[in-house]
C-alpha cells in the first residue's frame, strides 16, 4: 500500500469508499435522466403521430384514400401538424401492403419496413439506434388501414445526454473531494483512540530496541491498544528483565576474571 | 478497541459513500430536472400549438370564442391523454378563463391571474405573435400561445406543466436502483472489514502471539512481515529487540568460555562454567535457539479479491441465464463443479484465483461479443459459475494452508459477494441495462486484482503447490 501509518491507510479505504459512492451515484443519475430523455422524446413522438393520426382521419372521412400518397404527404405538412413535427423527425405512412407508401423522408418510399413495426399494435422503438412511435389506422369499420410511425434518431440524445455526462463527471469530482477533505481534517486532527494508541505501542518498541542497545531513555506511562496491552508490558518487562541479568552476568564473569 | 475500530471504519466508509453520493444526485439531479423540464415545456408548446390550430379552425367558421361547444371536454380530454400536461385553458385578452381542462377552476384562477405570469406576458414583447414559455408560477412550467381570428389576437392559450412532477419522477427512478446501492454497500462494508483486519487486527495479534511467546519463554519466533504502518514498525521492532537480546546473550556465553579457559583457578572456571551453562539452558535458551522467521496469514490477502470474484461470478450468472431454458441452468452447476475441480486438483490457491478472473473475463466477453450467438447463454453462465467454483476452491486452498482463518471465513467472503452480485444484477434486469452487464464483470474483476496483495511473500503461498501450514 501506499499509505504510510494507520491514518493513511484508514483514509485509502475511506477515500475508496466516497470514489465508489459517488461513482455509483453518478452512474445512477446518468441512467434515469438517460431514461427520462428517453420518454420526453418518446412523449414528443407520440404526440406527433397522434396529430398525424388525426389529419389522416380527419381526411380519410373526407375521401382521401391509401392510394393517394401525395395527399397522404400533404396531410402530413398540414399546418398542425408540421408544427409539432421536430426538425429531425421522421414520419412515414406504412400502407395495408406493408410498404412505405409516403414519408417525410422520400428516399424510403416504397421500401418494406424494418421489421420490427408492426402495423397491428401500438409500438415503441426496439432498434438501439432508433426512438420509435407507430399507431395504426383504423377504419370506421375497425380494419387496420396501415400505421403512422415517428422516429427519431438516438443520436438526438447525444448532445443532451454527453453535457449531463460532463457535469456528472464534475459532480462527482466535487463530492469526492469535499468528502476526502472532511475526512483528512476529521482524521488528522481528531484525537481518536486507536491511531494514537497504535503510535504509542511503535514508540514503545521504538525505545524498547533502544534501551535494550544500551541508550538511556527513562519509562514513559504510554496508552496501548487495549488488545496488547499487557501483553506489550509483559514484553517489555520481560525483555528489560533478560537484558539486565545478561548484563549482570557480563559484570560477573568480568569480576571473577579480575579475581582470578 | 477492536470492535470500536471496526465498526467506526465501517461507519465512515458508509457515510462517506452516501454522503459522497447524496452530494453528486442533489448535484445531477438539478441538472437532470433542469434538462428534462426543458423538454417538458417543449411538449407543453407542441400541446399548445395542436389547441391553437383547432381553436383557430373553429374562429374561421365565425364561432365566437366564448362559444365554441365542447371546448372545455376537448382540452379535458388532452389533458387526461398525457400525464403530462397538467392542464389547458383558453382565454380571453384579459386573461379571463374561458375553457378550461385537466385542472379545477379553483386552483386554476390564481394561477391565470398571478402577477408572475401577468409581468411575463407584458415583458414579452412579441406575447400577441409568438407568445411566451417557460413562466414558472407555483411549480408549474407555463405556456401561452395567442389565439387570432382574422389576424387579430382574440385570446390565449394557457398550457401548464408541473416541473416537481419531472423531479419527482426522476427520485422514484431512484429508488428502483435501491437494490444495487445495498449490493455497493455490501461491498464497501467488505472493504471497511479488510481494510481493519490487514492493518490493525491481524498484525496487533500477530505481534500479541509474538511477544506472548517470548513472555512465555517458548521458543522465539520472529515476524517476517512488517508493512508501513505503526504496528508493522512494531514488529519491525520486535525483531529487532529479540536480535539485540540473541546477539548479547551469544556474546556474554563468548565471554564465559573465553574467561573459564583463561583463570587458572579451577574452583572460579568451574564457577564461570556452572554460570555460562545455567544461561545456556534456562534463561538465554530460547534467544539461542535457531531464529525462526515466518510470516502470518492475512485477511487482506484475498479477502476482498475473493468477494469480488464472487459478486461477479453470480452477476454474471444470473444476467446470463435469466429468461433460458433449465438446460442452461444445469450449465450453471456443471460449470461451478468443474471450476472447483479443477483448482482442487490443481493444488494452487493463486492459479485458482487467476483462473477465477479468467473465467469471468470470458464470460463478459461472450456477452458483449456474441450476444446474440444461441449457446452465449449458457456459456457465460457455465463460465462465471466455473469463476465461483474455482475462487471457491482457492479459498479453501488458502484457508487449509494458512490455518489462520476462521471457520466460517470463507462463508462469509462467499455471502457477501453473492448477495452483492445478485443485487446488482436484479436491478440491471429490472432496469433494462443488461447492456452494462460486460462492463460490470470487468470492472469487478478489475477490482479484484487491485485489491489482491503482490507481496512476494504472498505470491509465494498462493502459488506453491504443497501445503504447509504457514509461511517461512
Amino acid at each position: 500500500m501506499i499509505a504510510v501509518g494507520l491514518r493513511g491507510q484508514i483514509f485509502v479505504a475511506i477515500l475508496v469508499s466516497t470514489i465508489i459512492g459517488a461513482a455509483a451515484a453518478g452512474v445512477a443519475s446518468y441512467h434515469v435522466f438517460e431514461r427520462g430523455l428517453r420518454d420526453a422524446f418518446n412523449a414528443q413522438l407520440e404526440l406527433t403521430v397522434d396529430e398525424v393520426k388525426r389529419v389522416i382521419d380527419a381526411g380519410v372521412r373526407a375521401g382521401l384514400t391509401w392510394d393517394q400518397p401525395h395527399l397522404l404527404l400533404r396531410a402530413l405538412d398540414t399546418g398542425a401538424t408540421a408544427d409539432t413535427i421536430g426538425p429531425r423527425e421522421i414520419i412515414s405512412i406504412v400502407g395495408e401492403q406493408g410498404l412505405i407508401i409516403a414519408s417525410t423522408n422520400a428516399a424510403e418510399i416504397g421500401e418494406a419496413p424494418p421489421s420490427f413495426w408492426t402495423v397491428t399494435d401500438e409500438t415503441e422503438g426496439t432498434d438501439p439506434e432508433t426512438i420509435l412511435v407507430g399507431k395504426p389506422v383504423i377504419s370506421l369499420f375497425g380494419t387496420v388501414e396501415g400505421l403512422v410511425v415517428a422516429r427519431v434518431p438516438t443520436a438526438i440524445m447525444n448532445t443532451p445526454s454527453e453535457a449531463f455526462l460532463f457535469r456528472v463527471l464534475i459532480a462527482i469530482t466535487f463530492g469526492t473531494l469535499a468528502v476526502a477533505l472532511v475526512a483528512a481534517f476529521a482524521l488528522w486532527l481528531v484525537p481518536w483512540a486507536t491511531p494514537r494508541r497504535t503510535e504509542a505501542l511503535r514508540d514503545m518498541m521504538n525505545d524498547l530496541y533502544d534501551r535494550i542497545g544500551g541508550s538511556d531513555i527513562g519509562e514513559k506511562q504510554r496508552e496501548l491498544p487495549k488488545p496488547i496491552a499487557a501483553t506489550a508490558i509483559d514484553f517489555q518487562e520481560t525483555t528489560l528483565g533478560l537484558s539486565n541479568r545478561l548484563k549482570q552476568e557480563t559484570d560477573e564473569l568480568n569480576r571473577l576474571d579480575e579475581a582470578a | 478497541m477492536v470492535m470500536g475500530l471496526r465498526l467506526s471504519l465501517l461507519l465512515a466508509c458508509i457515510g462517506s459513500a452516501a454522503i459522497a453520493g447524496l452530494l453528486v444526485f442533489v448535484l445531477a439531479l438539478r441538472d437532470a430536472d433542469d434538462g428534462l423540464v426543458a423538454a417538458l415545456e417543449g411538449k407543453a408548446t407542441s400541446h399548445a400549438r395542436v389547441i391553437q390550430q383547432d381553436v383557430e379552425i373553429a374562429l374561421d367558421l365565425g364561432i365566437p370564442l366564448n362559444e365554441i361547444r365542447g371546448a372545455s371536454e376537448y382540452l379535458e380530454t388532452g389533458a387526461q391523454e398525457d400525464a403530462d400536461i397538467r392542464f389547458a385553458v383558453v382565454t380571453d385578452l384579459d386573461m379571463q378563463r374561458l375553457h378550461y381542462g385537466g385542472m379545477g377552476r379553483r386552483r386554476l384562477d390564481p394561477l391565470l391571474e398571478s402577477s408572475a405570469l401577468l409581468n411575463a406576458m407584458a415583458a414579452e414583447p412579441d406575447l400577441l405573435v409568438s407568445g411566451t414559455e417557460g413562466v414558472i408560477v407555483e411549480g408549474f412550467s407555463l405556456t401561452v400561445l395567442p389565439i387570432e381570428s382574422d389576424e387579430d389576437p382574440v385570446g390565449f392559450i394557457v398550457v401548464g406543466v408541473q416541473d416537481k412532477q419531472v423531479f419527482d419522477e426522476l427520485v422514484l427512478d431512484l429508488t428502483g436502483l435501491l437494490p444495487a446501492a445495498i449490493g455497493v454497500l455490501l461491498l464497501l462494508m467488505e472493504l471497511a472489514l479488510a481494510t481493519v483486519g490487514a492493518v490493525f487486527e491481524t498484525p496487533l495479534r500477530r505481534l500479541a502471539y509474538l511477544m506472548d511467546r517470548v513472555n512465555r519463554d517458548q521458543p522465539i519466533e520472529r515476524s517476517a512481515r512488517h508493512d508501513r504502518t505503526e504496528i508493522g514498525t512494531a514488529l519491525l521492532r520486535f525483531n529487532g529487540v529479540v536480535h539485540r537480546l540473541a546477539t548479547r546473550a551469544q556474546r556474554v556465553l563468548t565471554l564465559a568460555d573465553e574467561v573459564e579457559r583463561a583463570v587458572f583457578d579451577a574452583n572460579i572456571a568451574e564457577e564461570v562454567g556452572r554460570r555460562a551453562e545455567s544461561l545456556r539452558t534456562t534463561e538465554a535458551k530460547a534467544l539461542l535457539d535457531q531464529p525462526v522467521l515466518k510470516a502470518d496469514a492475512r485477511s487482506s490477502d484475498v479477502h476482498l479479491s475473493l468477494t469480488l470474484i464472487f459478486a461477479a461470478g453470480l452477476f454474471g450468472a444470473v444476467i446470463a441465464s435469466t429468461g433460458t431454458t433449465a438446460l442452461f441452468q444445469l450449465w450453471s452447476l456443471a460449470g461451478l463443479a468443474l471450476g472447483g475441480a479443477l483448482v482442487w486438483v490443481w493444488r494452487s490457491p493463486g492459479w485458482g484465483l487467476i483462473l477465477a478472473g479468467v473465467l469471468q473475463i470470458a464470460a463478459a466477453v461472450l456477452l458483449h461479443y456474441l450476444p446474440s450467438m444461441q449457446t452465449t447463454p449458457g456459456l457465460a453462465a457455465a463460465g462465471s459459475t466455473a469463476g465461483i467454483g474455482a475462487a471457491l476452491a482457492a479459498g479453501l486452498l488458502f484457508k487449509r494452508r494458512t490455518q489462520a482463518l476462521g471457520s466460517v471465513w470463507l462463508l462469509i467472503r462467499l455471502g457477501l459477494g453473492c448477495a452483492a452480485g445478485g443485487l446488482i444484477a436484479w436491478t440491471v434486469i429490472v432496469e433494462y441495462r443488461g447492456d452494462t452487464a460486460p462492463i460490470l464483470i470487468l470492472i469487478s474483476v478489475a477490482l479484484a486484482v487491485l485489491a489482491a496483495n503482490r507481496e512476494p511473500i504472498v505470491r509465494r503461498l498462493l502459488f506453491d503447490r504443497e501445503t504447509s501450514t504457514g509461511y517461512r
